[in-house]
Order: structure tokens, then C-alpha cells, then sequence
């Protein structure tokens, strides 16, 4: 191996090494909650005293209005905020695939039909309808409805990037083939598409778990969302906003820890960019 | 051209027509109507709720009241709001400008900070000022708007009280302040919601801008226009001109995310406009003016993202003949 080739490969190597040392110790805090939380995250102490701290040796994050620790329900709101992103992404993946794949795959006055339908969907404003939704849902919403919901609306994009890498792969010479050899649709998605569709998913799931990282924290933040006593990132907020003044630390350390995973993804996301060596693709 | 405004007109009103069929669905599917949604509807006798209820034709069948509500839809007439106790119309048309002035003017300053900066950049990739500017933007991209927003409140209302913390103007004092210090109040209540909005915005822009930038600087073209010997400012406009293309394009695909931003802030800021009436209505489960605020937020995203095609096709002469 040259010189030059080997440095090359000790950059990349180097390109890496944040964004998975990131992504390892989000998914650490994640998984290892209960052991790794000072305090339970909803039993509070019983003693008035403890209401309201501020940011202590005791309690690093300072205490809410209930006299819960905060640091223990941020790293316990870590497991339903990065969770919940990740089931509602891989649920919104599942369905753009599923759909651009169909598209590109037909052709013809289907994919056209699919496609405005598409761009009809697109043009509403993501927010206002998960608004909509919650207002009008008899209940305060599930947890699962509420990941349902964010998959269900997010996947608008994602169909639409799969269509057109379909499109484009459908026009070389291996899909020709696949084609003049009769094998069937299916088999084309599964053997021959989906592997090639694989940079572009993965580099788009980055990019969408960030997204939908903030999106779950303001709906949460507006009480639309996961809903107390499941500390979310967006609901520690909400207990917040209204003395922030009197507890600021109850809206700094989450938005702290938002920040904290949405560069984490994008850092995530680039890397996996520079891997498949795209440069084409949505920032 | 006249067939692509054309096109994207009837897209608008594809657009429309499907927001207001879901606002249709969801309100159908929600428990009870709107009759008995209203306030105190639990002392009013079923005897009485059923007079109502055919009065507002809800005991038609579902298609003619489907027929029915795209008839309102088009002559924007959303019904009564329940949480406003007046009807929509007034409602929109009372809180509608304040929005649109919030929402305006982030944009407008966001597209001219974020071209500023990234036209700056994209001339000096890899720099230290590059990289520097670089990062802030990322950081200012990842973070939720409305945690911006609630940092600012906490900054300049709290810890360095110079500015005003929610409003439009001042509650108590605006009517007799004179002309002058009117506007100054108002301006000083604009601050913060505009600031918070205007940094996100600035640092999607200026991302954008940089890497058209960047790639800009690699055409051809360029290289040409430094053969000729024309000044390095010289250059740099025409490049600009033409790395501008995507920043307008993006104008269009954000109006979603200022739309958004402006939910949260109105909130955070009490900003009297149109997201802090639909977070209200979401609340106290007022049907119409949230059905209401879904139609004309999808009209409003289009019809910009129709103004930024346009805008583009002004700027780049090849779009226009498709």
C-alpha cells in the first residue's frame, strides 16, 4: 500500500472516530439508564427541601418542581426521546422505501400519479398536521399512536429520494439485465435495488432521527407529545416554561442533550457521506 | 412560463383542496361535533341539540356535508370559533397580520444574514473565518428554535432586563405613549421573536449559500472571467449571481420550518397571531379555527414555494422554458 493511500485511510479512520464515539455514548446513557441515573427519575424525595434546587455537587442538573432530579430524568428522557426518533425514522423509511421503490419501479402513468400525490403531500406544513391530529384525537395521545404518527408523516421525503435513485438505477445495465432475464419485480426490489439504495437510507436515517429529535421536543414542549410523568427531552422543558426564571436548569440541560444528538447525527450523517463518497445528497 | 405558473396554480389548489379534505376527516373523526363541543353544550337538552344540529347541517349525509364544507373552504369561511367566540374569519383576519409580519420579516433578514455570510464563506472555504462561522451555523441548525427563544427570554428579560418580554406592545402604557415611542415600543417587542426566528433561518441560508458558493467557484466560467483580468470583486458578484439560484429555491422549501418557528415563538413570547390562537383552539378543542388554520397554513406554503419557483426562473433564465 503506498504512502499516500495509507494516510488517506488513517483520515477517514480519523473522520469516524467522533461520530462513534458519539453515537456509543448516546446509546450507553440510552441503554444504561437505570444504572447509570443518580436518582429515579419519577419518585421524588419525600422532604419539601429538595424543590426547585439549582445545579449542585447532590444535583448536577438541579431539581424540578416536584423535587425530582433532573440529570436522572434527562438520561432517562434519552432512552424515550432517542428511542422513540429512531422507531418513528426506521417506521417513515419503511414506507418512503416502500412507496418511491413501487414508483420507480412501475413507471410509467402510475409513478406519475404516486408522484403528485407526493408532492401534494409534501407541500403541507409537517407541524400543522401532527397539530391537527392531536387536537382532534379523543385522547391525550399514546406513546405508540404518537410514533405511528411521526413515521406515518414522515416519509413524504424519503419516497421521494428513493424514486428518483430508482429511476436512475433502473436505466443501468445490471437492471437491464435483471429485466431481460424476466426476473420478477420482487426479486429486482430485493436483490438488486435495496442494496443500492443502501448509502442513500442510511445517510437520509441520520438526517431524519436529528429532525425528528427536535420535532419530538416541540411537540412535547407544547404538552402534544410524550406525555408526564415519561420524561422526554421536550417535556422536562415543559415543566420549565413555567417558572423559567425562578429554574432555568429544567430548560438549559435538555435542549443541552437535544443538541448534543442532533450533531451527533449530522456528524453521523457526513461521515456516512464521505464513506459512500456522495456529495449529492439533501444536507 | 404562463403554463408553468399555471401548472403550479392548480397544484396550489390540489394542495388546498387535500389539506382541507384531511382537516374534513380528522373533524368527522373526532369524538362528538362541533355542537357539542361548544361551551356549557352538557345543560343544553338533546331536544335543542338536535334543532341545532340540523340547523348546521350536521345530520345531512356525509357527502353533502362534505360538498358543504369545500364550499366554505373556498369562500374562506371556517364556521364559528369556540375558543375565540367569534367567527373565524375575524379571528384570521385579526391575528393573520401579526403573523405574517413576524414571519416576513425573519425570512427577509435571514435570506440577506445567511447570503451575507455564506457568500462570505463559500469565497474562502477552509479558512479560519470559514470554519469558524462554519460551526456556529451548525450549532444554530441543530438546536430546536424554541429552545433559542427561551434562552433569549431567559437573557434579555431576566439576567439583562432590556427588552420586553411578551406582546406586541406594552399592555398598560401603549395608548398614551405619543406617536414616536409607539413605534419604539413596538419595535422593541419585535426583537426577540424576529431574533429568535432570524437565527435559525440565517443559518439554514447561509449554509446553503456557502456550498453553492463553493461549487460556483470550480465552473468553468470563472476561470475565464479571471483570464480576461477582471478584478477579484468583479468575479465574485457574477459568481454570486449565479450561486444565488439555490437560496431562493430554499426560501420556498423553508417557509414550512418559519411557519413552524413562528408556532413556537408566538407561544414562548405571547405574540398575538395566528400560532398562538391554533395552540389555543388545540386546547380548549375548537374545531374550526384548527381546521381553519390547516387550510391556510398549506395555502400559504405553497403559494410561497410558487413565488420562490418564480423568483428562481427570474434569476436563471434555462428554468424558465420548462
Amino acid at each position: 500500500m503506498t504512502d499516500r493511500r495509507k494516510r488517506a485511510r488513517g483520515r477517514r479512520a480519523r473522520r469516524w472516530r467522533g461520530p462513534l464515539l458519539l453515537v456509543g455514548l448516546l446509546a450507553a446513557i440510552a441503554l444504561g439508564a437505570p444504572w447509570i441515573a443518580p436518582y429515579s427519575p419519577d419518585v421524588p424525595p419525600t422532604y419539601a427541601t429538595q424543590l426547585h434546587l439549582p445545579p449542585s455537587a447532590a444535583h448536577p442538573f438541579g431539581t424540578d418542581s416536584f423535587g425530582r432530579d433532573v440529570l436522572s430524568r434527562v438520561i432517562h428522557g434519552s432512552r424515550v426521546s432517542l428511542s422513540l426518533s429512531v422507531a418513528a425514522v426506521s417506521l417513515a423509511l419503511l414506507l418512503g422505501t416502500a412507496y418511491g421503490a413501487l414508483a420507480g419501479l412501475i413507471g410509467g402513468t402510475v409513478d406519475r400519479l404516486l408522484m403528485r400525490m407526493l408532492d401534494v403531500a409534501l407541500a403541507m406544513p409537517r407541524l400543522l398536521l401532527l397539530l391537527a391530529v392531536a387536537a382532534f384525537f379523543p385522547t391525550r395521545l399514546p406513546l405508540t399512536a404518537f410514533i405511528l404518527l411521526l413515521g406515518c408523516t414522515g416519509w413524504f421525503e424519503v419516497a421521494r429520494l428513493v424514486r428518483g435513485e430508482v429511476q436512475a438505477l433502473m436505466h443501468r445495465d445490471f437492471m437491464l439485465a435483471a429485466r431481460s432475464l424476466g426476473v420478477p419485480r420482487v426479486r429486482q426490489l430485493w436483490r438488486h435495488l435495496l442494496p443500492h439504495l443502501f448509502p442513500i437510507l442510511a445517510v437520509t436515517a441520520t438526517l431524519n432521527v436529528a429532525g425528528t429529535i427536535t420535532l419530538e421536543a416541540g411537540l412535547s414542549f407544547l404538552g402534544l407529545g410524550v406525555q408526564p410523568p415519561t420524561p422526554s427531552w421536550g417535556n422536562i422543558m415543559l415543566d420549565g416554561a413555567d417558572a423559567l426564571f425562578a429554574n432555568w436548569w429544567l430548560t438549559v440541560f435538555p435542549g443541552l442533550a437535544i443538541m448534543l444528538a442532533v450533531l451527533t447525527c449530522h456528524a453521523l450523517g457526513d461521515a456516512l457521506r464521505d464513506l459512500f463518497a456522495m456529495d449529492q445528497l439533501p444536507a | 412560463m404562463a403554463r408553468r405558473v399555471l401548472t403550479r396554480l392548480f397544484h396550489t389548489v390540489l394542495v388546498v383542496w387535500t389539506a382541507a379534505s384531511v382537516a374534513f376527516l380528522l373533524l368527522h373523526w373526532a369524538p362528538g361535533d362541533p355542537i357539542s363541543a361548544m361551551a356549557d353544550a352538557s345543560r343544553v337538552p338533546p331536544a335543542q341539540r338536535a334543532v341545532w344540529r340540523a340547523q348546521q347541517g350536521f345530520d345531512q349525509p356525509l357527502a353533502v356535508q362534505y360538498g358543504r364544507w369545500l364550499g366554505q373552504v373556498a369562500r374562506a369561511d371556517f364556521g364559528f370559533s369556540t375558543s375565540q367566540q367569534r367567527p373565524t374569519r375575524d379571528v384570521l383576519a385579526s391575528r393573520l397580520p401579526n403573523t405574517l409580519l413576524l414571519m416576513g420579516l425573519a425570512l427577509l433578514t435571514s435570506i440577506a444574514a445567511g447570503a451575507a455570510l455564506g457568500a462570505w464563506q463559500g469565497a474562502r472555504v477552509g479558512s479560519v473565518g470559514d470554519r469558524v462561522l462554519s460551526s456556529l451555523m451548525l450549532v444554530l441548525y441543530a438546536v430546536p428554535e424554541f429552545w433559542v427563544a427561551l434562552l433569549l427570554l431567559l437573557l434579555f428579560t431576566y439576567y439583562l432586563p432590556i427588552l420586553p418580554a411578551t406582546g406586541m406592545v406594552d399592555a398598560v402604557f401603549h395608548d398614551q405613549m405619543g406617536p414616536w415611542e409607539q413605534l419604539q415600543d413596538r419595535a422593541a417587542h419585535l426583537v426577540l421573536p424576529w431574533l429568535s426566528l432570524t437565527l435559525m433561518g440565517t443559518a439554514v441560508f447561509a449554509r446553503v449559500q456557502r456550498a453553492a458558493m463553493r461549487d460556483q467557484w470550480r465552473e468553468p466560467f470563472v476561470r475565464t472571467a479571471f483570464a480576461k483580468g477582471l478584478t477579484d470583486t468583479t468575479v465574485r458578484r457574477q459568481v454570486w449571481r449565479t450561486a444565488l439560484l439555490p437560496v431562493v429555491t430554499m426560501a420556498g422549501l423553508f417557509l414550512p420550518a418559519v411557519l413552524t418557528g413562528a408556532v413556537f415563538v408566538e407561544r414562548i413570547f405571547g405574540w398575538p397571531g395566528i400560532g398562538s390562537a391554533l395552540l389555543q383552539a388545540i386546547a380548549l378543542r375548537d374545531y374550526a379555527l384548527v381546521s381553519a388554520c390547516v387550510v391556510l397554513g398549506s395555502a400559504m406554503t405553497t403559494i410561497g414555494s410558487l413565488f420562490a419557483d418564480l423568483a428562481g426562473a427570474w434569476l436563471d433564465p434555462r428554468m424558465r422554458t420548462t
